[in-house]
């Protein structure tokens, strides 16, 4: 600020001077500290989702991630080459178990974004687990919680004849009251974020089920490069 | 004459030279007397970690801003200094966004838009343009130490508080029996504010006494002096 001129056509070139210095300098600064960082990020990303994918399919060993091609196709990619829409998980003998379906809607205070499980033998939904949520704490934070979570280990999501609706729609019902497999046990004090859940798995279950059901030969395989 | 005028601001600004760093701790703690960045000081608290993560990112950034700030105060033109501050902080903050994911994902989930809102968090810029754009590097470095280890002392006072009587723990760790009735509502914004209130109410209750010592002290000196 001591340099300042009063030359009109000078203090300009100070200003776009240090301006674009500084713009120059910070811009090196951020990349390095991304290129430092890129690996252990995505390392831990990459744990974090393996992670959640084996607690909702119990007894997977492998999995592997999933898009949707625009023919209508599933194709499998390879890690960090894009974003799964899905995920298949296989047992020790790498057979398949199960789908591992990403799914997020409005929870009571911001979105909620979770993870399931889907059995395609028993249709059933065997394992779900919160992502990220931001549900008000004691309440609906109760929801990564395993009470909860217990109401996902045997949920009945069976399709009708034609593989097109689901014969029993999930229902959440009031705390104490669940007395069917396709019913969700609310939890008392956090009906909406319960709800919330149920919800959200119930339209994510019907935007897939009917076609993984046609195209599951598209998942029965892993793929040499995994 | 002339000799005393000259003395006494060379006194004043030694004995400024050594309380930079202790003035930003304690005597302008940030949070407990300027009252600045309530936004993280009342959201991340609810936990020890939080609070203690949210401090270190915060004097990470202050520290490096007013490094920089300091180092270029020669070279930036008073017209465009603030977007050059700007500049400076919300690099600083997007590479301490990083670190915080690389070292847990789960840290990152918690402290969530609030690492990002660092940027605009006014004891940064203000310590920019108040004592960094005026003051060498050396000063600058230590008053941001200062500033920025008062803030996080002072978040983590607020987060010890609130994991003690909202979870019963202190860093995750149990330490009230598991009978004791959790108090929900000081993880929630709430109560963020009643413990704020309380402990701005004890560090003023303890700041005044030191002022009333002070000033019975001198008060006594002078009596003394007239006597």
């Amino acid at each position: 600020m001591s340099e300042l001129s009063h030359s009109p056509a000078r203090l300009y070139w100070q200003m776009y001077r240090s301006l674009v210095g500084i713009g120059v300098l910070c811009g090196l600064i951020i990349v390095m500290a991304y290129q430092w960082t890129l690996t252990p990020i995505q390392k831990k990303r990459q744990a974090a989702t393996q992670a959640a994918i084996f607690k909702v399919l119990p007894g997977a060993r492998y999995q592997k991630g999933f898009i949707l091609k625009e023919d209508g196709h599933f194709a499998p990619i390879k890690e960090n080459e894009a974003t799964p829409l899905l995920f298949a998980g296989y047992d020790e003998h790498k057979k398949f178990i199960g789908y591992a379906i990403p799914a997020s809607g409005m929870g009571y205070q911001d979105a909620i974004e979770l993870i399931y499980g889907y059995d395609s033998q028993q249709q059933k939904i065997i394992g779900m687990k919160v992502l990220d949520s931001r549900e008000t704490p004691g309440l609906g934070s109760r929801i990564e919680d395993v009470p909860f979570q217990k109401n996902f280990r045997q949920l009945d999501v069976r399709l009708d004849g034609k593989n097109q609706h689901l014969v029993h729609d999930i229902k959440v019902v009031k705390h104490g009251t669940k007395k069917m497999a396709w019913e969700i046990d609310a939890i008392s004090g956090a009906t909406v974020s319960s709800r919330a859940v149920g919800n959200i798995i119930e339209q994510s279950v019907a935007q897939w089920l009917p076609r993984l059901r046609k195209q599951q030969q598209e998942f029965s395989y892993v793929d040499q490069t995994n | 004459m002339s000799t005393r005028q000259i003395d006494i601001p060379v006194v004043a600004a030694q004995e400024q030279e050594t309380n930079v760093f202790l003035r930003g701790l304690w005597q302008q703690n940030p949070v407990f007397v300027q009252v600045l960045g309530m936004c993280p000081t009342l959201a991340v608290t609810n936990s020890a970690v939080n609070a203690l993560a949210m401090g270190l990112a915060t004097l990470f950034v202050l520290f490096m801003s007013n490094i920089l700030v300091s180092s270029l105060r020669h070279f930036v033109p008073h017209q465009v200094r603030i977007a050059t501050y700007v500049l400076i902080i919300a690099t600083f903050v997007t590479s301490v966004d990083y670190f915080i994911q690389a070292l847990s994902l789960e840290l990152h989930k918690a402290l969530g838009p609030f690492v990002y809102l660092i940027a605009v968090n006014c004891i940064i810029l203000g310590r920019a343009e108040a004592f960094a754009s005026k003051n060498n590097i050396i000063r600058s470095a230590q008053d941001a130490l200062g500033m920025g280890l008062g803030f996080t002392f002072a978040l983590l006072c607020l987060g010890i508080c609130r994991e003690i009587l909202g979870h019963g723990s202190i860093f995750g760790v149990a330490v009230l029996p598991a009978a004791f009735e959790k108090w929900v509502i000081m993880l929630l914004p709430g109560g963020g504010f009643f413990c704020l209130g309380l402990l701005l109410l004890i560090f003023n209750f303890i700041k005044q006494k030191q002022v009333s010592k002070t000033i019975i002290l001198d008060s006594a000196v002078d009596r003394s002096k007239e006597g």
